[in-house]
């Protein structure tokens, strides 16, 4: 048996068109790996920058303890950010996923996203009523196989911070 | 020698015990007044003075004309009520807050009337009472303390406010006529009544106060005192606020030996000091709680260990590896295109194997993601956030000399859906278990003027046949490889991030491992001499064991 404990901070944004945005994040994982503590998933608050608005803060709190298995199917951060605009509606801004690093010690990772295009008239449309296409299932955030069937627009990057400890996996000849 | 100490330092204590537990003995004393003033040798040590005299009945000298001690045990919010709020119970009894439910509930659980005491049986004109946490009662000296030397000082909106943090302002004050705010009334500052400041539903603590209430000579030497409106001052001795966690803050805090605290009114000085007078556990009751809390947090434990699963994945038989890859392709930049996508293909050298439940996918497009613009560096950048997970099973482990390797080919899609490539590169898998943030340089092949105007009009470009030309074409033999004549276009980088797990072959009481040396030991002995002189200083270890026994019978 083995375990790992993922402690950080979802710092916040940057690169996105605007910069009004809240995130809403999960953990995934492989077969055999289970959370004893700490929450799977959550979602940030909406932060409007104020004068300099390249960056988005959220210092959104992460805190999971994991245990496992195998170390195949290892955790990984998937995302989904949102624009909230005046009106109070939300669109899609992009998704994106990290690796929750494999190594113990202090990450600092940058996590790029994308949004999918949809057709000339969907992008109308987004221009006037601000409501982008959406993935069916979120599993293509994090699964390569149905990937190449998407055209996609490149967006901003997550910044976070992660923490990673791990316990128990070198008296099984795994070394990180 | 006996000292006064400053009567608004906040001490803070902790308890893990019930706060009902809680009891708290009060002194109060009067050391000096008109007739008998207070004189220096004796200033500090006055209280003790006094009690010493109380206690010995020696009663004589100008002791003998003030009045005696006055003493209280305060149980936490146990109220205690002040002449003044027993002189507006009896004269207008409904609109008592003594009848309002809510009061009752807090003040008093069981025993009532019991527990509702009335302290006016003094003859020295002290009374020791308390306000508990639904008198909400606030002390005009935490609001009208003055900082400074100035008359007029007066406490700025934001001070206000942090004074005021936990308690919100509610109607006017139905209060009480004739109310003598001692402290108002010197600094001036203002007559608002202080009553006002309610806490708020969720405040996070529970609040008493230890109060006096004395009737004190004016200048002209008479007392003031009215049947109804009862003139007297009101004083806090002591604030304790409990707080969730058992944090207990004093104001001022418990007296130790020597030190206990002084005020005047008029010309009256009082000294006072606070005593805990709580039981204290014994050892018996301290080992049985400490015993609950070892057996909760052992449960705690055990509950946790029963969520963790007891077995693990098999490391493969030594000298075996498997490689865990999960690497992201996460963006290409400098590539100029449209839509750019990007094609991957991990190549398994000879003796590598791929493992996993699920479909391994060694070979996959990504999405066409359009560009995005960075002004810094004013370089279109596409990207793809695109999961690269591969488990790979070696049978030689560290021995072998070609490791698998990634292949990358960035293409783009022009306008009229016409495929283009924009460059190759390869990445080479570490050797080494780690984080990975790499950046894999491409090119393309270079082509004449006459066939890119030929790309351009009818599309398509030069490709690769064979995309591991790259690295080391498929099927070279020979001492040198020489790729001279063709001719390249240096393109732009791609982003790969790679997080690399290895989990080594044991051969360490495995059965699997037993079973290999027993059916091939010459394989064996071939793969891993470093193994076998362990085993040999193992043997030699038991050996010395053994004989050493032998010995010793």
């Amino acid at each position: 048996m083995a375990e790992v404990f993922c402690i950080g901070t979802i710092l916040g944004a940057s690169g996105f068109p605007k910069p009004e945005l809240c995130a809403k994040f999960a953990f995934v994982a492989g077969d055999g790996w289970d959370i004893i503590e700490g929450e799977d998933s959550g979602q940030t608050q909406v932060d409007v920058p104020g004068e300099d608005d390249r960056y988005t803060v959220w210092s959104h709190p992460v805190d999971v303890h994991y245990t496992t298995k195998t170390i195949a199917g290892w955790p990984k951060l998937i995302f989904q950010v949102y624009h909230q605009d005046m009106f109070g509606r939300n669109e899609l801004y992009g998704y994106g996923f990290v690796h929750v690093p494999t190594t113990p010690g202090t990450h600092h990772l940058d996590v790029v996203t994308w949004r999918p295009a949809g057709s000339f008239t969907d992008q109308v449309w987004a221009y006037f009523l601000g409501a982008t296409p959406q993935l069916k299932s979120l599993d293509l955030i994090h699964n390569p196989s149905d990937r190449f069937r998407l055209q996609t627009v490149a967006m901003g990057k997550i910044h976070l911070q992660l923490s990673v400890i791990v316990k128990g996996f070198e008296k099984h000849g795994v070394q990180l | 020698m006996d000292e006064t100490a400053d009567q608004n330092v906040t001490r803070c204590y902790r308890t893990i015990d019930l706060l009902e537990n809680l009891k708290i003995k009060v002194v109060l004393c009067k050391v000096a007044d008109r007739r008998v003033p207070l004189s220096r040798l004796n200033h500090g040590s006055a209280l003790s003075l006094q009690l010493r005299n109380e206690r010995s009945s020696l009663n004589t000298g100008t002791h003998a004309l003030l009045p005696h001690p006055e003493e209280l045990i305060v149980r936490w919010q146990k109220k205690v009520m002040s002449p003044k709020e027993l002189a507006e119970h009896s004269a207008n009894p409904k609109k008592s807050k003594l009848k309002s439910r809510e009061y009752l509930h807090h003040a008093v659980p069981d025993e009532e009337a019991e527990n509702i005491h009335t302290n006016s049986k003094s003859e020295g004109g002290m009374f020791l009472f308390t306000y508990i946490d639904s008198d909400e009662y606030t002390d005009p000296e935490d609001v009208h303390r003055a900082m400074t030397t100035s008359a007029n000082e007066e406490l700025s909106e934001m001070a206000k406010r942090a004074l005021t943090l936990t308690k919100s302002l509610t109607g006017p004050l139905v209060g009480a006529p004739g109310y003598h705010d001692f402290d108002s009334q010197h600094t001036g500052v203002s007559d608002r009544p202080i009553h006002l400041y309610k806490p708020l539903q969720d405040s996070k603590f529970t609040e008493m106060h230890i109060m006096a209430y004395i009737y004190s000579e004016e200048s002209d030497g008479k007392i003031l005192r009215d049947d109804l409106y009862m003139k007297g001052y009101e004083k806090r001795l002591c604030t304790i606020k409990c707080y969730d966690n058992g944090l207990v803050m004093m104001t001022p805090g418990l007296s130790t030996n020597d030190i206990h605290y002084q005020f005047q009114i008029n010309e009256d000085v009082f000294q006072y000091k606070l005593e805990l007078m709580s039981k204290e556990l014994d050892a018996a009751d301290e080992e049985k709680e400490w015993k609950i809390y070892k057996e909760f947090y052992d449960r705690r434990l055990q509950t946790k260990q029963a969520h963790l699963p007891s077995t693990f994945q098999r490391p493969p038989s030594a000298p075996g590896l498997r490689v865990v890859l999960m690497g992201e392709i996460a963006s290409a930049s400098g590539f100029t295109g449209h839509s750019v996508y990007i094609h991957y293909l991990v190549d398994l050298t000879e003796g590598w194997t791929v493992e996993g439940g699920q479909l391994p996918l060694l070979s996959a497009f990504t999405q066409c993601s359009s560009g995005y613009y960075q002004a810094e560096t004013g370089v279109w950048e596409a990207r793809f956030s695109f999961p690269v997970e591969v488990e790979l099973i070696s049978v030689q482990g560290y021995n072998h000399t070609a490791w698998p390797k990634i292949f990358f080919e960035v293409c783009s899609m022009d306008n009229w859906d016409r495929s283009l490539v924009l460059g190759y590169g390869y990445v080479d898998i570490p050797k080494e278990p780690g984080c990975y943030d790499l950046n894999v340089t491409t090119w393309k092949p270079l082509v004449s003027p006459t066939n890119q105007l030929k790309s351009i009009l009818v599309g398509g470009s030069a490709e690769l046949d064979d995309i591991t030309y790259d690295y080391i074409p498929f099927g070279h033999r020979g001492p040198k490889l020489i790729k001279y004549g063709f001719q390249t276009e240096s393109s732009g980088t791609i982003n790969f991030k790679m997080n690399l797990i290895h989990q080594r072959g044991t051969l360490t009481s495995t059965v699997e491992a037993d079973s290999l040396r027993d059916t091939n030991p010459t394989q064996f002995l071939k793969n891993n001499a470093h193994s076998i002189s362990e085993a040999l200083q193992r043997a030699k270890s038991r050996l010395e064991m053994i004989r050493q026994n032998k010995k010793n019978e």
